[in-house]
This record gives structure tokens, sequence and C-alpha cells, in this order.
């Protein structure tokens, strides 16, 4: 099958462009298409069987012309949290998103909880397809190592907002448990953010780690944590989950979050709830048993994040 | 005691002087405080010509804490000798999830105000944990004796659902996902618009959705609209904000009851039964469906909702407010 992405963004080897790595496929941004960058017009996808959109408001209308300029099937992959187009996709493109959801060939969704939501916007067939997790390099990248004590933390405190998806709940969790929490820097200057945070909250221990170098430098490093602790309110895939799963750590996270609701469904808690994870982060730190069944059974589930598995779904939802 | 609220709303000739406007909005503050408001940012550029220091002939001011704000609390904390509660005025996520600079002048206040004031019993442990100062929830006054007594009289209702966010283009939080679910109920639905642009986003949805007849509502005067509000039968807010919740309130003040989540603190405490997930159209569909065919249902909802009105009174939020300070 001859398979092409198009999406928006930054491409890393954990990210919406593993599809195209799995399908053997083509890749475009697609912003940069619909600019002309590329020098190919919309009938160019006619040469594919199926493509797949990854959907941010600014591919709606891209996606619509792929639709209506070429004959390839035409997967949605929404790839974003459900209020980035509910709320956050100003409302001419919102119109113009349920357009796009009716005349695709399938819609795929990053939370079994979104499916009826989409079931009412489209006739078209709607299901969870996922993304396709890197096994082999996170395998060559991350054997079992001796683990420090320290937490991994799916959000940061950056400067912008962009950075910042309830970074301030996952820190008011690390001043109460007392345990070091590593974050990726992305910026100096949020070195001086936890430097001027810590005058109120003495408890908070936080170690940057400088990551200029990618995915594959963030993942061999963030294997030496204990566990993982992602406070998060968005309806979302949840790559984070997945990573630890494939550390062997647990991750203490909101069911809001697929891959935490379908790997480590004894560590979920709301993500308000700051008492029930500095429980379970006490528990899984105190209790070697409760650790290590933790991590057996997130492993156990996770083929389903397999490449093999994810096109299997995708095959699915648009034979 | 000398009371003042220092907020975003807009200004007013009444800034300044002793309020009393009965409304359900943060300005209902002042009024049951027999307090004043100004605009926080208009001060802090000198609108009203008052340097910070004049803020020490209150006793209490309460600032309505949003990302624009939080300077403007700290510097009356400094400058002035009056006590500072800090009224997070917002959906949790607006505090959370602010640009890092934000983040710490927002912990500094948290710490440095005499007392944190929030909208959600969610909030209290995020908030306690970055603070030592006295954290409770406050919420904010709801004019039920207006309501009850001036605007809203019992009235036949409409088999209409009165949708809780608008589809405009400064009010449309999750407005996809209510309009999704008026077409699965198929009920007549009134939705607040501010500009003729919010009925054209509708109009369009409306290509590809089998939309019910949508009665637009524009009644920018709060009065206005609790009295169109009393006429329907059904209020529907899907949103995924942590937050007070003013529609739930609304709807049960009118004798009507509300779909919407449990993470509005209003809809949680006073229709239990009715809550549900913001993006569960299945169960939005199926709990008003069963409110639309079971008299009984819809009483007993209403019922439990009239025992919990006392506490979003006047005077109740005034108790809290008192309670809450050291």
């Amino acid at each position: 099958m001859k398979f092409c992405l198009i999406s928006a963004g930054v491409s890393d080897r954990h990210s919406i462009h593993n599809w195209a790595a799995v399908l053997n496929g083509k890749s475009f941004d697609g912003v940069l298409f619909d600019l002309g960058e590329y020098g190919l017009d919309y009938d160019y996808f006619d040469h594919f069987d199926l493509v797949m959109v990854a959907l941010r408001k600014e591919l709606i209308e891209s996606g619509i012309k792929v639709k209506q300029k070429s004959k390839a099937k035409v997967v949605v992959f929404l790839d974003g949290e459900i209020d980035h187009f509910t709320t956050h996709t100003p409302r001419y493109l919102q119109a113009k998103m349920v357009n796009l959801l009716n005349i695709v060939d399938a819609v795929a969704v990053l939370h079994d909880q979104s499916i009826p939501l989409f079931k009412s916007l489209t006739n078209r067939p709607v299901g969870v397809v996922g993304l396709p997790f890197p096994f082999e390099s996170a395998g060559k990248l991350c054997p079992p190592v001796r683990k420090d004590k320290q937490i991994e933390i799916g959000s940061r405190i950056g400067a912008s907002l962009l950075q910042n998806r309830n970074a301030l709940v996952n820190l008011s969790v690390l001043a109460q448990i007392g345990m070091p929490g590593v974050i990726d820097l992305s910026d100096p200057v949020e070195m001086e953010y936890i430097q001027s945070i810590r005058e109120y909250l003495p408890g908070l221990q936080i170690k940057f780690r400088d990551n200029k170098s990618g995915w594959d430098d963030y993942i061999a490093r963030a294997n030496y944590s204990l566990l993982g602790l992602q406070l998060d309110y968005s309806f979302d895939w949840g790559r984070f989950p997945l990573e630890c799963a494939a550390l062997r750590m647990p991750c203490v996270a909101p069911p809001s979050l697929y891959t935490q609701k379908f790997l480590f469904p004894g560590l979920c808690v709301a993500h308000h709830d700051i008492a029930g994870a500095v429980a379970l982060v006490n528990k899984l730190v105190s209790n070697f048993w409760f650790y290590m069944e933790t991590v057996a059974y997130a492993r156990s589930q996770m083929e389903f994040f397999s490449p093999d598995q994810c096109k299997m779904r995708l095959f699915n939802l648009i034979s | 005691m000398k009371f003042c609220l220092i907020s975003l709303m807009p200004l007013s000739d009444s800034d300044g002087t002793i309020l009393t406007d009965q409304v359900n909005r943060i300005t209902q503050w002042a009024t049951i405080m027999n307090g004043t408001h100004y605009n926080g940012l208009a001060f802090d550029a000198g609108f009203y010509g008052l340097p910070y220091e004049f803020f020490s002939v209150f006793d209490l001011v309460m600032v309505a804490v949003r990302q624009e704000l939080i300077e403007v609390g700290l510097k009356i904390k400094k400058l002035s000798s009056a006590r500072v509660l800090a009224f997070l005025d917002g959906e949790m996520d607006h505090f959370t999830s602010m640009p890092g600079e934000k983040q710490v002048k927002f912990i500094e206040l948290l710490n440095k105000a005499d007392a944190i004031g929030v909208t959600h019993e969610y909030d209290i442990q995020i908030i306690k944990g970055l603070t030592t100062k006295p954290v409770g929830l406050l919420g904010v006054p709801f004019p039920l004796s207006r309501v009850r007594k001036d605007l809203c009289p019992p009235v036949e209702k409409k088999r209409v659902i009165h949708v809780g966010c608008g589809t405009g283009k400064s009010f449309n939080r999750n407005g996809l996902v209510n309009i999704a679910a008026l077409a699965e109920i198929g009920l007549p639905g009134v939705v607040d618009v501010w500009i003729p642009e919010d009925i054209e986003y509708v109009r369009q949805v409306k290509k590809f959705l089998p939309i019910p007849p949508i009665d637009f509502s524009y009644t920018p005067r709060w009065e206005d609209y609790i009295q169109r509000l009393n006429s329907s039968f059904l209020g529907l807010h899907l949103d995924y904000r942590q937050i007070w919740g003013r529609f739930a309130l609304d709807c049960a003040a009118v004798r009507m009851p509300c779909i919407a989540p449990d993470s509005f603190y209003t809809q949680k405490r006073l229709f239990p039964r009715l809550c549900v997930d913001f993006q569960d159209i299945e169960g939005a569909v199926g709990l008003a469906k069963e409110l639309l065919r079971n008299k009984s249902f819809y009483q007993e909802v209403m019922d439990f909702a009239e025992s919990q009105m006392n506490f979003f009174d006047n005077e109740a939020a005034k108790q809290r407010l008192l309670s809450l300070l050291p």
C-alpha cells in the first residue's frame, strides 16, 4: 500500500511521523505543501492508496483539498487534545472540520472516550488507532539499568504558554513528595523559575537535564528514573506513560491519557488529585512488589502499541 | 468591614461607589459586602488617579485573580495595609498552565496574600500544596431572593434546551460538543449570541449535522438573560473546565435541571445525578431523554437541587468568606 502522511510540526522518533516510517510511506509538512514549497499540486496524492492527515487546526483546509482534489483514500488522525478542536480552533475552521470529518474515509481518535463525540459529528467510521511506538529503538537505547531515586516529570515549566500544560500541579505534588523531579530543560530561564518558586516551596527539588539532542537522548537518560508523573487535564493519547512502560518504570497520571488508562489502570488519578498522586508514589517507593506488579502489567499490554497492532487497527478502520 | 473588589470587569460609572446591583457575577461580592469595585488594569494604569496606598482605607481587598491581575494583587499587598484575599477567578488550568514567569509571580501572590479563595473543592489540594496561607472554597454569591421574587416567577416551561456555553467568538468553549449533543437529543435549543457572526457558525455546522431549530438569544443584561432562561425546560453545558459554574446555578434558580460535568462545582453539588463527562454525548442524551420522559425523575432532581440552594445564597457565601480570613 502506498502511504503518505501529512502533518505539521517537528518530527521525532516517537511522534505521528512514525506512521510514515512503519508504512514505508512519504511524509509532507501540510502547511508547506499548501504554500507550494514542494512544487506539487494536490492531485499529486493520486499516487497514494492512503493519505493520513494528522489533523491540527492548521491542516483542516489542506485535508479538504487532499480529499477533493485527489482519488486517494483519506483518514483523518486527530493529532491533538480534544479542546484543541472544540475550543482553540476558530469557529469558521470548526465548521470546516465538521465538513472534513464527513467527506473523509475514516476518522482516527486518540482516546476511546472521544469516540461518541466524533460519531455524533460524522457518519464515517471512527476508532482509536494511536501512535506506533518505536520499540526497536527504545530497546537498543534503554537496557535495564539501576534506577536512581528520582521522578521523571511529563510536563515542564517553560517560558511559553504552550510548554506549561498543568506544570504547576506537578510541582505541587513534587513539593509534597520530597523526591527530586527530573525535567528536560529547553531554556536556562526555566532554572530561574524553579529557583524563585523554591523560596515558597522549600521541599521542591528539581534536576534539570539539558536535552538538545532529541528523543533518542531523552529516552536513554529518562531510563535512569524510578517512576514517571504527569498530571494533565487533557484528553489525549499520552506519549509519556507509554515511554515509562518501555523504560520499565511505573507512571502516575490521569486516565484522560489513553495510554495511562490502558497500561497503568492501578496508577490512574484525577489530574487534580494531589493526595492520591502522593499516596501512589509513596506506595511505589515503599512497596517493591507493588512496583514490580505494576510494571509487569504494563509490559504485558505493550504489544497493543506495536507497529503491527497499530497497522491492523488502521486497516480495520479504513476497510 | 470596608471591602473592595478588584477585578477585570469592564470600566463602569459605578466604580468606586458602593455597589448595589444584585447579579450573578463577581461584582456580587462587592454588593453583599457593601463594598466598592475597581477594574484592576485601569487602576494600575492610573485611570482612577489613585495610588496603591489608597487601599489602606479598606479592611479587606478581594483580588479576583486572573493572569493579568497577579502583579496588581502583589502591589496592593506591598503598598497598602489592607488584608488581601486572592480569589482565583478562573478555571484551574488558567493558573496551572501560565507561562513560567507568571507562575512564579502567582506563587508569590499565593504566599503573600492573607487567604486564598477557590471556586471548586478540587482546587483546594492543588493550591494548598503551593502556599502556607489558608485556602478555602468561596465561589460567587448568588442573588437568589431577587431571582425568585422579582425576576423569575414559576412559569410553564417550553420544551427547549438552553445551552450554557455560547457559540460566540469570545465565548466558544466547547460549543461544538454542545451543538453535537443537541443534534442527538433532537429538541429545539436556545443559544446565547453576542454578534450576528455567532449565528453564522451554527448555520455552517448545520450543513453537516441534523441540528434542531435553534433560537438565538441576545441578552447582554443579566436580568434579561435569566428571565429568558426561566422559560426553558432544561440546561446543557458540556465543558471541560474545572471552575465554579454559574450556569448550573442559574438553572437551579429558575427551577430547571442542568446536565453538565462535575468539573463545575455548582453542578456537582446541585445536580449530582445529572453529571456527565464533558464529551459523553451518549450519557448527556440519555439523561435529557429521561428528564423529558420521566416527570418524577425531573421532580426528584429539582427537589434535591432546591435542598442545596441555601449554600449559594448571599449570606452563606459571606459566612464562608469571613470564616476563611485568619
